[in-house]
């Protein structure tokens, strides 16, 4: 399949399921039921994983704070990795290929994002408490820009695993 | 694949740095086609807005505010246009770690074109926001706007801020380096070119077409005159 030529319609698609899902997304009843329960799990599992090396971190909600010093960060929208996620889904969703091999690359690419999200909370949590400058260009400039490009990089290994000799996809040479 | 990922990771800090210090410069345009977007759409609230820093935007408003002691003012508002414009230094760095494209540079004005509509539509969707719901009911009361107006402007927002940077980002390096794209992923996503002999001879009879055609129309504009 993904050895067959596409024309438009893998950017219509693509492009389609980005605006589609994005919208979703904006809408209240949506983030009350999926967007804000994931993103307490994730501050959940985040706060979890760092009371292991940690004793003073404390979770509550969406907030991960310091029981200590009282210093708190909160994972909101935008922190979620929700919109690599889209992106992901849509890439994956538009390129041609089985049911089977679109569901690896979501979860494999779910996985991916989400550890490198955790590893963004893990850091942006130390770096507040050490460097407020610090802090605001990680929050607000460099992890979205790293978590877009894992998204990225995510989707094309799965394109060129799909090209590889033996799998179904793979393209006749 | 692996060079272009080392090639990314290394320029990504250059760009990084090279936006935030060129940030006054890059964001001038994004100025002025915020000033003639909001003085059209919101002229009751908008009076002036000037770049103060290299992350800040101070937005002079038409609005009123009073203190406890009666004292009265107009806020102004201090924005971060970069938190709309990362995708500049990650765009900038895909570009040019691209292992087949060439023309690099000249790419890079294209880029800045494609994501400066994204960047204004967020700065101004910020400004709107921040009048609307930041700075309480006596300056919201002052815009009297309605419902559906607010929840347009809070959608408008979180569309600006969440998923309109990462959305231009994809659509602009699609539009400039489709061939790395293709290169990178090891996939065929254009349509064919003909390169069989039924595709040449194709083309060839359509070119034929065309040129009788062509000399049927002139062979009638020479006939009447």
């Amino acid at each position: 399949m993904a050895g067959e030529r596409l024309s438009g319609s893998f950017l219509l698609v693509f492009f389609g399921v980005q605006l589609v899902l994005f919208t979703l997304t904006l809408l209240e009843p949506v983030r009350r039921a999926l967007i804000v329960p994931f993103t307490e799990s994730l501050a959940l599992v985040s706060s979890w994983l760092m009371t292991r090396l940690d004793p003073a971190v404390l979770a509550e909600g969406v907030l991960i704070q310091n029981r200590h010093t009282g210093f708190a960060v909160e994972i909101a929208a935008g922190c979620n990795g929700v919109e690599p996620m889209i992106i992901l889904l849509a890439a994956i969703l538009a390129f041609p290929a089985s049911l089977r091999q679109k569901l690896q690359g979501i979860v494999i690419g779910f996985v991916a994002i989400q550890a490198l999200n955790l590893l963004r909370i893990v850091t942006l949590y130390y770096l507040g408490q050490w460097n407020q400058t610090v802090f605001e260009w990680a929050h607000l400039y460099v992890w979205p820009a790293l978590i877009l490009i894992d998204a990225l990089v995510v989707w094309l290994l799965w394109v060129r695993y799909l090209q590889r000799p033996g799998t179904s996809n793979a393209v006749p040479a | 694949m692996a060079p272009f990922l080392l090639r990314l990771l290394l320029l990504l800090p250059l760009c990084f740095a090279a936006w935030y210090f060129a940030a006054p410069l890059l964001l001038q345009p994004a100025e002025w086609l915020t000033t003639g977007l909001l003085a059209l759409t919101l002229p009751e609230a908008f009076a002036a807005v000037s770049i103060e820093a290299r992350s800040s935007m101070l937005f002079d408003t038409r609005l009123v505010v009073h203190t406890a002691e009666g004292l009265a003012g107009s806020p102004v508002l201090s924005l971060d246009p970069l938190i709309y414009a990362y995708n500049l230094p990650v765009l900038a760095a895909l570009i040019l770690a691209a292992p087949q494209s060439r023309r690099r540079l000249q790419r890079l004005p294209l880029a800045y074109a494609l994501l400066l509509p994204a960047w204004v539509w967020g700065i101004c969707f910020g400004f709107a926001k921040a009048v609307s719901f930041d700075l309480g009911p006596e300056v919201s009361a002052q815009i009297a706007a309605p419902g559906w107006w607010l929840e347009g402007v809070a959608l408008g927002y979180q569309f600006g801020y969440l998923v309109l940077p990462v959305f231009a980002l994809v659509f602009a390096w699609y539009v400039l380096c489709r061939d790395d794209v293709l290169a990178l992923s090891g996939a065929v996503l254009a349509p064919p070119k003909p390169l069989t002999d039924d595709g040449r001879q194709v083309r060839r009879m359509r070119a034929l077409q065309r040129q009788r055609r062509r000399a049927k129309h002139r062979s009638r504009r020479t006939g009447r005159r």
